[in-house]
């Protein structure tokens, strides 16, 4: 069970600053490159309900400010598929380490936000929930057998950022129609340095 | 759980085998092209038949607002096509003939965005839904989900056929003819991959309307358009169509011609072919700007035209697709939701219901059941949205959608008793504003967003006044509301600007040595009778300026407007002196240093620049019949090499001897078209065209390769093994190449 395609999202604690001033902040970001991966564009799906918000699309990934489920945050989604997994690897150390990757690049662009002095409220992230999406339908498929199957290695990769962290899973949506989503949360709430 | 590891596995046997043997050939080509097999050119053209396009930026080059940069893709010198790197991502185009989607499709292209693009589904101005930011690598698959739900992504691009369309309100509109719906789909299948419609010089877009005066198909500015008309004749009530030749928008629009005042039924497919036959070889070829139909119409003229149309359908040889489609089409009917209304009552109305009902309401012809429009922003929605609509569709329209071309969704069927319900769904999902068919409802191009020609950002204007408009809706005039608004990123046209009210397109300026974005006022289009009236261009304005002068337009126009003076009208009666007179005002541009703002583009902070735009791919690549056709053959001969990697040597065999067949039919093709797919026949043609001439006899070997296919064809092995498998898969491409050679020495 080897998705190729996966996001994490960390939500961002109100008051909330203008999500248009996202635009100009991420075609900076393309400029100065303070985040991992190759940028491309800016892309404004503001107009979208509970859409993806403003993204930053990537060519390994793309960070959004996200809306999705009416809750903002930010988000990074691994959309390539080649991820040079090292040779030797078993499954599940593919996973983590891919799930590590996403979560290395989530964590910084946090780190990033929560640094901008150009927005007109400053971003500060709740750390205590991460959302993980798991997007590919044929590998991870939105059922228990997959919750069950992903568990540990998920629990391991959180356990890998902060050892004395518990962590726990709950599924979002038990439709099957839907990608494979779980909320993580961490208690106590690491410190966003900490993660990145 | 399935426990199959691919999507090709997981789907097996979930998709007509000619479009899983389609796509299992795509793979290959991919494979080919990353080994620098096939040319680049011949490889774009075979993606973007296939509906994979390129998207901005996929040169590798992006300007920041300060200079232009590259982007550091991996393994730069693989690309799929002239200028464009194989790694860049680029937008994957889903046709939906008609615009007919089932609740499973929707779900389907929903998951699709999820996994491969951004999460957002956008519908298109020709029924066609759109994904960016696709890798290529995810194309196989992407399609091949597509297929397993009965939508193929074949034709949506290149020099072929694109989508048919037909008008959203077919089958259920008050004022149409009859239901177009049975003709369009018929047609869309019978010339998808049509031997005679593979060697054009441009696209060929074709559309249906069942109403002569409503927008409905808008079939005068397509290159093919039908209008239901019924003949009476003994009594006797005969369906048939007007046929409409050489429309088309573009930099320079042009009104279609009628070809012929009525078309039986019987001879809609036959016609279609002809004029696919007669377009592919006199249509321009080189000159792409002079390479669609319209340009022949116009150049031939209308009665030469019609005169070669129907001598070549004299000629044609019968098919029996033309008319077995029709047995069906008289019991063709959807079939409403059962009981409506039923335990969906809705106490109080979500907001703005009596509004929405009274623009996104339309009552059917048939009594009780309404087609409702989902207005959907840009044309986009999320895949959260998509898949509550699907569910939505299924409870109260009995699974029955229609992409509309103002890039909305339509419900039809409807029940009276649903429709408070039905809003407060959508209401709950973000889908409940009204305002479709409405100065609102603003149809936009991806312009300058995605689009490799774009030039301003059209997605940006026409959010920015949707935002404005809406905010003041309710205190609009009634005269107002009712004007329709189009925005094309460039003269293009995509955005469809010639036939609205009031339409933009997008250019640029020089102001103080910088580039400032523009967009050019084009007043006067009516969409009403299919599209009857072209607006005409009155002058530029700054970007930035557009909602200030659409502010002033307006509401000169419900000042002075006349009772019952349409806005066409009204423009008309103005003149253009008047309207360049108002105009001026909002073509100043300060310096730079004064308003920066002008100097970028709605919805992108950068400095505006020219720098970004590419070459665009809407004209696919031109390349030989032979060309084209010889890259399956290299598609079909890789594939079964992959099979001789699996030891599955019955595949191996089968698949090389095809290989072979389509090289010989590449040949002989070029001699004659209607050679078709009966193994015997290609093998016939193949002898006497190319082999009794010795026309592809080898200077050295002689006859050699061609006996590779002529021994296979008449010897097929029953029990092919392992060396009989890799020796036939050799002489596949030693058949290939002296294909090649063969078509080279006759060139020369």
């Amino acid at each position: 069970m080897l998705p190729h395609h996966m996001s994490a999202k960390l939500f961002i604690k109100p008051p909330f600053c203008e999500p248009a001033e996202f635009i100009p902040l991420f075609h900076r970001w393309i400029q100065e490159q303070p985040v991992r991966g190759l940028l491309i564009d800016v892309a404004d799906y503001r107009h979208v309900h509970h859409g993806p918000g403003v993204i930053l699309a990537g060519f390994e990934g793309d960070y959004a400010l996200d809306f999705r489920d009416g809750r903002v945050g930010l988000r990074y989604s691994r959309k390539r598929r080649g991820w040079r997994d090292e040779t030797g690897q078993t499954d599940s150390e593919r996973l983590r380490s891919r799930l590590e990757r996403v979560l290395k690049h989530l964590f910084q662009a946090a780190t990033a936000l929560e640094a901008e002095q150009t927005l007109s409220q400053p971003v500060r992230f709740r750390t205590d929930e991460i959302e993980l999406t798991f997007l590919d339908r044929l590998q991870t498929p939105n059922t228990r057998e997959t919750l069950q199957a992903l568990s540990d290695d998920i629990v391991a990769t959180l356990a890998s950022f902060q050892p004395d962290v518990a962590v726990e899973l709950r599924p979002t949506s038990l439709d099957e129609r839907h990608p494979f989503t779980v909320s993580v949360f961490l208690s106590p709430a690491p410190e966003l340095r900490t993660l990145s | 759980m399935s426990s199959a590891t691919s999507w090709r596995d997981a789907l097996k046997g979930q998709m007509p085998p000619e479009w899983a043997e389609e796509i299992d050939r795509f793979e290959g080509q991919m494979e080919l092209r990353r080994q620098n097999k096939i040319d680049e050119k011949v490889f774009a053209e075979s993606r973007l038949r296939r509906g994979a396009y390129g998207q901005r930026y996929d040169n590798g080059q992006r300007h920041d607002g300060v200079r232009s940069r590259a982007l550091a893709y991996p393994d730069p010198e693989i690309t799929k096509g002239p200028d464009t790197l194989w790694h860049a991502p680029g937008m994957q185009r889903i046709k939906i003939p008609f615009g007919g989607l089932t609740p499973e499709q929707l779900e389907v292209i929903a998951d699709l965005a999820d996994e491969y693009s951004n999460g957002v589904l956008h519908v298109t101005t020709r029924q066609d839904f759109q994904l960016h930011f696709v890798h290529i690598e995810d194309a196989p698959d992407l399609m091949r989900r597509l297929a397993a739900v009965g939508i193929t992504t074949l034709e949506a691009c290149g020099n072929v056929v694109r989508n048919v369309t037909a008008c959203h309100r077919a089958g259920v509109c008050r004022t149409e003819t009859f239901d177009v719906t049975p003709y369009a789909k018929a047609l869309a299948f019978f010339l998808l991959g049509h031997d005679d419609a593979q060697d054009f010089g441009r696209k060929v877009k074709i559309a249906f309307s069942g109403c002569e005066r409503e927008a409905c198909g808008l079939v005068r500015m397509h290159d093919i358009g039908y209008l239901a008309r019924v003949k009476e004749a003994n009594g006797e009530r005969k369906r048939g169509f007007a046929l409409y030749v050489g429309g088309g928008l573009g930099t320079i629009p042009y009104q279609a011609k009628l070809l012929s005042d009525f078309v039986p039924e019987e001879e809609i497919l036959p016609l279609a072919q002809a004029i696919a036959r007669v377009f592919a070889r006199l249509g321009e070829k080189r000159n792409r700007n002079r390479a669609r139909l319209k340009f022949l119409v116009a150049k031939l003229g209308i009665e030469e035209f019609r005169r070669l149309v129907f001598a070549e359908r004299e000629a044609l040889p019968y098919d029996e697709r033309w008319t077995a489609y029709l047995d069906s089409v008289a019991s063709f009917q959807e079939t409403p939701p059962t009981h409506p209304g039923e335990k969906r009552s809705v106490e109080t109305p979500a907001e703005g219901y009596e509004a929405w009902l009274t623009t996104n309401v339309y009552a059917q012809r048939q009594p009780g059941y309404h087609l409702v429009t989902v207005h959907l922003p840009l044309g986009d929605l999320s895949s959260t949205q998509a898949r509550a609509l699907a569910d939505i569709a299924r409870r109260y329209a009995g699974g029955h959608m229609r992409l509309t071309d103002e890039q909305n969704i339509a419900l039809r069927w409807v029940a009276d008793a649903d429709l408070p319900a039905l809003h407060q769904e959508l209401s709950a999902i973000g889908l409940g504003n009204p305002g479709a068919g409405t100065i609102c409802d603003i149809t936009a191009c991806p312009g300058a967003s995605t689009c490799k020609l774009g030039i301003a950002a059209s997605r940006g204007l026409a959010n920015e006044l949707r935002s404005r408009l809406e905010s003041k809706n309710g205190d609009l005039p009634d005269a107002v509301k009712a004007l329709r608004i189009k925005i094309s990123g460039c003269f293009n046209s995509c955005g469809r600007h010639h036939v609205a009210d009031i339409g933009f397109f997008g250019n640029s300026r020089r102001h103080s040595n910088r580039a400032v974005p523009h967009f050019q006022v084009v007043l006067g289009g009516d969409q009403s009778e299919n599209g009857a009236a072209y607006g005409l261009a009155v002058g530029a304005i700054p970007s930035k300026r557009a909602p200030e002068f659409l502010d002033a337009l307006t509401r000169r126009y419900a000042a002075e407007r006349k009772p019952d003076e349409t806005f066409p009208q009204w423009v008309a009666r103005l003149g253009k002196k008047e309207i360049k007179r108002m105009l001026k005002p909002f073509t100043l541009v300060p310096a730079y240093e004064l308003d920066p703002s002008l100097y970028s583009d709605w919805g992108d902070p950068r400095e505006f620049s020219l720098g970004d735009i590419g070459v665009g791919e809407c004209a696919g690549e031109v390349v030989s019949l032979f060309s084209f056709e010889i890259a399956k053959a290299e598609g079909e001969a890789f594939a079964a090499l992959l099979a001789l990697d699996e030891r599955d040597y019955r595949q191996a065999d089968q698949r090389a001897y095809r290989a072979m067949l389509l090289a010989a039919k590449a040949l002989v093709r070029s001699q004659n078209l209607d050679v078709g797919d009966d193994p015997d026949r290609i093998v016939a043609e193949f002898k006497s065209r190319f082999y009794d001439t010795k026309l592809f006899f080898d200077p050295f070997a002689k006859e050699k390769f061609a006996q590779y296919l002529l021994e296979r064809h008449a010897n097929p092995n029953p029990n092919p093994d392992e060396d009989y498998a890799h020796q036939i898969v050799e002489e596949a491409n030693l058949f290939i190449e002296a294909a090649y050679a063969c078509d080279a020495r006759m060139a020369s």
